[in-house]
């Protein structure tokens, strides 16, 4: 799927894809490239389907990577989602890859989730300190309109996918 | 946690499973009828725009028909009333439906407005339907060629 990421230096947005890694050869990343979390192991488990983010002009750098499966077949779960770590701080290159990937995720939820859960995106937040646990499931509340359930689990309703959706995939 | 890869095994179990369900069936009852039927059509019109973009040689080939369907299931009308609500006979828009007649766009209109979707997308639905189809039959490329101008011509 075409997309638009923000070139942070240049403040000008750029050509993006979100990639079925299914159909394409793509190398992912993992713990020994300084990601967190291993999707080149992850996207070998059986129901899991990963998808890449890449700029048209340097294909060969991934973005972010997002890991989406079906529960029981009816619910739509996102079990792994990063950025790439030249993505993440304060100096990062591209801006809005982890809203793309989310909203992407979300579009994923409404095609895939059945019955009352059309649309409904569930997923955990889980940081090594609860402090930026904390942190992070309140920006994804602001950001990203997730509404917290449990100690960890957060969900995404129709409503707030769709908003996502036509912000980021538009 | 620290130094450890998470696994999704870790994080969940049955009854978390469960209460999510409740969680979100709760939220859910609070949709409005409206807001339900949203997220059923958004669900159509984001399949038709993977179909139209997507450019896998091995997926399954969907008609219009197929995507009307759709849409007929979750309005819950039969194709037969929609023929009559488009004002036309009902084989008639099946043979566009099928694809055995090329839509036309008074016909891509009235689907656009009934699914509150692009007109393009029926009209895309239809031409990537052609491409696979000269696709497949671009494999033949023997056979044409003696359809070349130099083989058929003097010139």
């Amino acid at each position: 799927m075409k997309i638009k990421i923000l070139n942070v230096n240049d403040n000008i947005f750029v050509d993006a894809e979100i990639i079925d890694t299914a159909q394409n050869k793509i190398v992912l990343p993992s713990i020994t490239e300084a990601w967190r979390f291993n999707f080149k192991k992850h996207s070998k488990t059986k129901g899991f389907k990963t998808f890449v983010l890449i700029c048209e002009e340097t294909s060969n750098i991934i973005e972010g990577c997002l890991i989406f499966k079906m529960k029981d077949k009816i619910e739509p779960y996102m079990a792994f989602i990063e950025v790439a770590p030249h993505n993440k701080s304060e100096n990062r290159k591209y801006d809005k890859v982890a809203g793309c990937l989310i909203a992407f995720a979300c579009r994923l939820s409404f095609i895939h989730g059945e019955g009352d859960y059309k649309g409904w995106l569930a997923f955990d937040v889980l940081e090594e300190y609860k402090e930026n646990e904390i942190k992070l499931m309140s920006l994804y509340s602001k950001k990203y309109n997730a509404l917290k359930f449990g100690k960890t689990t957060m969900v995404i309703p129709p409503e707030g996918g769709e908003k996502l959706i036509n912000e980021f995939l538009k | 946690m620290k130094g450890q890869v998470i696994q999704v095994n870790d994080i969940w179990n049955d009854d978390k499973q469960d209460e999510l369900k409740q969680f979100i069936l709760l939220h859910s009852e609070k949709q409005s009828k409206e807001r339900k039927l949203t997220n059923q059509l958004l669900s159509i019109q984001y399949k038709i725009e993977d179909y139209i973009r997507n450019d896998n040689e091995n997926e399954e080939i969907l008609k219009v028909l197929d995507f009307v369907k759709m849409y007929l299931k979750t309005l819950d009308i039969t194709q037969k009333k929609l023929a009559d609500l488009f004002e036309m006979k009902d084989s008639n828009l099946h043979k566009y439906l099928v694809g055995e007649r090329k839509l036309n766009p008074k016909l891509v209109l009235k689907l656009s407005h009934f699914s509150h979707t692009k007109p393009e997308y029926w009209i895309g639905i239809q031409v990537k339907n052609e491409l696979i189809e000269l696709k497949k039959e671009n494999k033949n490329t023997g056979y044409y060629e003696k359809y070349d101008y130099r083989n058929l011509i003097s010139v």
